[in-house]
Order: structure tokens, then sequence, then C-alpha cells
């Protein structure tokens, strides 16, 4: 299954999500990014599979549908974020490194 | 195409644009589908696009680590503000005021309180306490409370901070934050010899002001001030006068009211402050919702533009932060918005009776009962404990929005800040939940619209934009 599969079930939004598309990670941070607006419920239904539910919040102004595809587009993003920084995490590493060491430092991170 | 990716972080403004910036603060306005190309290596180095992310180091061909050199030297030079440690030392001589404002944070004592003044032997440890942080700038900046209700405590602390100054040799600084209502020529022309500035609290035309800073008795404040103001001008000079504002939901919808006051009193500077939810700012019920303040903070910034184009000059100190750190190389630490927070490192206060806070935000939740943001005292804390403590480091690291959830993300960080205070006091814990922190809701859209304002490329916007980061009035042509 590679599309993200979308049930609604009364005040509930079922979302099946492929891991091999979409990282435990990036799902993760897309539900840490809407938890303010739904509650999240997150659980492994197979090897390959999520099952995120989203519960609107009693105070939230937006509809399910809405808050569903929002999420989709979220989850695109934080997985762009996560494929990004597997090419250029270590250069931030060592850009950090080298701004904060001491100039004694300096040779040792070049070696 | 054969290019490294360097760090980005980005954000989709809309459907067809998308926000990228790095850790240095450079930034660039890209379309989805150039964002597709680049991150799929497929986009063209003939493209301008390229040239650009090329220029800004997001992007390498080739020396990496040359680059890798260059975006060192950028990052630590936007972070040289933390290479002085505490510079701004903020002292209280009293807790007893005679202002009754809507919005008072600290929950001041009545004038006649004097067991809430304080005293030598505690001025004096705070001294010494002061000089012993390594910066070489020292600022002691008197709040209160109002400190003129105790200024022998103030002329105390300035003569002995001068005193110590003989030997440590810094680049100290006075300032005294004040209601001037109790200011006489005396003390002016005292003042005056010990270079002291001033920095009060102008809200607003007569009845925006009186409405938010009564005296306790009910007069008039807004005229003594404006009196006051053009006494302290006559002595000091215009240059050491300022006024700060603060944003109650009583000039809310006034805000260009407010500018036209600046003007109407000459002053050429004006920070449009939203409310700090404090002290009795949270019990009167005067808060506001945050989208209301930015819908109002974006007109109101459009209108102090204009008023710099028409030709008077007046900064607007929220924006000018956010340019400075957009579109300039350099450093700008401000307390209340930097990361690592400013909480104890960049600036302290002492309280009258020898307690030390990490902000004058975290005294206030102290006078409300909370004693979290208490570093200790003066009389029985030393210095290495005070400053080098598991708590100072633990609020500091947690702080870094390097690795704060959803910060460590976001495209805008570069120029945001951590409040440690603020969220706990909203949220009840220091590091937030950041999706529903006001902070970083108000943060955000203010500095999506300088932005946008910023890609307008427009000549009369950044003439005024670079006139306020540079502190100049533009040149005018002569007609």
């Amino acid at each position: 299954m590679d599309k993200i599969t979308k049930n609604f079930e009364h005040d509930i939004a079922k979302l099946t999500i492929n891991t091999e598309i979409y990282s435990i990670k990036a799902i993760i941070n897309a539900a840490y990014n809407f938890n303010k607006d739904c509650y999240l419920y997150n659980e492994k239904i197979s090897d390959s599979l999520i099952e995120t539910r989203l519960k609107l919040k009693a105070n939230s102004s937006l509809s399910l549908e809405k808050l569903s595809d929002e999420f989709c587009n979220e989850l695109i993003n934080q997985q762009i974020r996560l494929n990004i920084e597997k090419e250029y995490g270590h250069i931030r590493d060592l850009i950090f490194k080298k701004a904060f060491s001491p100039i004694d430092n300096e040779q040792n991170l070049n070696s | 195409m054969n290019y490294q990716l360097f760090p980005f972080k980005f954000e989709t403004l809309n459907e067809d644009e998308i926000f990228l910036s790095n850790e240095a603060g450079e930034f660039c306005f890209i379309s989805n589908n150039e964002f597709q190309q680049l991150i799929n290596h497929d986009l063209s180095s003939d493209s301008e696009t390229y040239l650009d992310l090329k220029a800004k180091q997001i992007i390498a061909e080739s020396c990496v680590n040359d680059v890798i050199d260059m975006m060192a030297v950028k990052l630590r030079t936007k972070k040289s503000f933390l290479d002085n440690f505490t510079a701004l030392h903020m002292v209280v001589p009293t807790l007893r005021c005679n202002s009754n404002c809507v919005y008072c944070q600290v929950s001041r004592k009545n004038i006649d309180s004097k067991n809430f003044d304080m005293s030598k032997a505690t001025a004096k440890k705070i001294i010494n306490m002061i000089f012993k942080s390594p910066s070489p700038s020292i600022k002691i900046e008197f709040q209160g409370g109002e400190p003129l209700l105790n200024f022998n405590m103030v002329k105390y602390i300035i003569e002995q901070a001068e005193g110590k100054n003989t030997f440590k040799k810094r680049n100290l600084e006075f300032v005294i934050c004040s209601n001037l209502s109790l200011m006489t020529e005396d003390m002016l022309k005292y003042l005056k010899k010990h270079n002291v500035y001033i920095s009060t609290s102008l809200d607003g035309s007569s009845f925006l002001h009186n409405k938010n800073r009564p005296l306790q008795g009910g007069q008039d404040s807004y005229h003594t001030l404006i009196e006051k103001i053009n006494l302290c001008r006559n002595h000091l000079g215009h240059d050491h006068v300022s006024a700060l504002m603060t944003t109650s939901m009583y000039n809310l919808h006034n805000l260009k009211e407010v500018v036209d006051e600046y003007i109407k009193q000459n002053f050429n500077a004006i920070f449009l402050r939203s409310l700090n939810p404090y002290g009795f700012a949270k019990e009167n019920n005067i808060d506001y919702d945050v989208d209301k303040f930015v819908e109002n903070y974006k007109e109101t910034l459009d209108y102090v533009i204009q008023v710099n184009m028409d030709g008077y000059y007046i900064v607007e100190g929220f924006a000018t932060i956010l340019l400075s750190r957009i579109l300039t190389p350099f450093a700008t630490g401000f307390v209340d918005m930097q990361f690592p927070a400013g909480a104890g490192i960049g600036g302290a206060i002492y309280d009258y009776n020898g307690n030390v806070y990490v902000s004058d935000e975290g005294r206030m939740l102290a006078s409300m009962g909370d004693e979290k943001f208490l570093m200790g005292n003066v009389h029985s804390t030393s210095y290495d404990e005070l400053f080098n403590s598991n708590f100072l480091k633990s609020l500091i690291r947690t702080s870094c929005l390097e690795c704060t959830a959803a910060c460590v993300q976001c495209a805008f960080s570069p120029y945001c800040g951590f409040d440690p205070v603020r969220n706990y006091s909203e949220q009840g814990n220091i590091i937030g939940h950041i999706p529903s922190s006001n902070l970083c809701r108000k943060n955000k859209q203010v500095i999506k619209y300088v932005l946008e304002l910023i890609k307008k490329n427009d000549k009369n916007i950044n003439e005024v934009f670079w006139s306020w980061i540079t502190r100049k009035p533009p040149q005018r042509r002569s007609l």
C-alpha cells in the first residue's frame, strides 16, 4: 500500500501510513505539530503500516477532513526534512564544532 | 547537478512559495518547483536561484571545507553576544511605587512600606557581585517599584559602582527606569554629573496613558510625565531620555495614536511591545488575543514606515531587531528574544532584599509566589554558585533552539528566541509546547510579515529599514 488511506468514523479520522515511505520519526514529528488542535494515537498495525487516529479537541475550529489533509502535507515536509538531514547532518555538526571550538582545537578538527 | 546541500530549514509560505534559511540567517524565497529540483539535485547551475543559493551557502559545488569554515565564522559571529557573559544588571532599590499601572508586573508595594527598601549592606554585596562578571561592559539599570522613592540608595549604588570601577575599568553605564513623577532639578543635576540615562514609560495620548498608568490617588500622570520628560531633556540632553510603551487592551486598537504621541513628544524610537502575562496583568483581565496584537502591530508598522517616508525619523524597535538579524551578519543579543536565552547570562536582576533572579520576569513570578527562577541571594550565595550553577546551565541548555522540538525545524528560528520564564509562566514548563505557544505564534507572524516587506524590495521601504538598522536617518534630497 503506497498511498495514505483515510477513513472517518464519527469524530475520528484514521490514517493508514506506510512506514516504507514515511518513517516513524516523520510521523511523530508531524503528530507533535498537530497536538494543539487534536488528540493523536499511533498504532502499529503491521510490519509496514502505522495507523494514526486524529480526534479533534473540543475548542478546535478546524474540520476533521481539513486537519487530516494538512497532516498528510506535514508528513511530506517532515520526511523531506529527514531525507535532506541525512545529506547535510554531518556538515551541520562540523560547522557547530568549528564555530564554538577554541582556536587551539582547530587543528584537531581539521585532521 | 553535482552539488552538496548545506544545512538549511524550510517553511512553506503558500502553494507556490517556500522560504529557506540557514543557521547564519541567510535566506531565500524559491518556488515549489525549484525546491523539488533543489532537493533532487536537479537545479540548473544557470538559474538565478542556483547562484543565489550558492552565494548564501545553502549549496556548494566544490571546496566544501572552505564553505564549512565560512559558515562556522558566520555562526560564531551571530552568536558573539555570548562572548562577554552578563552585561545587564538590574537593581531594585525599592519595591515601593506611586503608580497604579493596570498591567503592573511586579505587584508593587505602597509608598510608605519602607521595609521594602534596599539596605546599604545589600547594595554593597550586589555591587561586588556585579563586578565579578567578566563582561567588559556593565549596565546597571535601576528598576522598581519606583527607584526615585529611594533616591539616596540610587546615589549610593552609583557611587559605590563608580568607586569600584576606578580599578575594574569597565565600560560602566547607568539607566533609571522611572515614571518621572518625583524627578526634581536637584536629582537631575546629580544624574547629569554621573551621566545617567532615563528610561520612562509612555503608553499613548493623555487618555490612553492615564488609563494604563494612573498614579496612586488617581492624579493625571500624563501631563506630569510630559513636563518631566522635557525637564530631563533640558538637563541631560535629548538622547539621554527614552520611552517604552506597553500594549494593554486599552491601547491595542490605538497603536497609531501611540506612535503619533511619540512623534508629538519628539521621540525617535518606539518599541511596539505586547503585554507580558505576569503580576496584575494576569489578574486585571487586560490581556488580549495574540492574533489581535499581530494584526494591529502590522498595521502600525506600515504606518511607522510611512511616517519615516514622509520625513519624520522614528525607529520601531521590534522590527529593527528582526531586520538586523535577517539582513546583517552581526550579533543582536536581546535578552527577551535570543537563543540561548538571555536568562542570567545576558542579564540578571537583584531584588531589594538581595535575591537574584534570572530575569525581571523571574522576579515577577516570585512576587506571585513561585521562586522557580531564584538563583540565590547575594548575602548567602557566591558568584560561582549563582552564575555557574547547574540550575542556570540546565536552563540555558534547554533554551537552545537547535535542540527544541519544532524550533529545530523552524526556518524562522535564526531570527527568533527562547524565553524559558515565559514558557513556564504560560505553559507550566520551561521548554513549553511550541505548537500552542502564544509567544511563538506572535514571533512567527511578525517575522513572516517583516520578510514579506523585505521581499517587496521597495526602494523606499529598504531605505527606511537600513536607516533603522544603522540608526542613522536617511539622507534627504534637498528640494
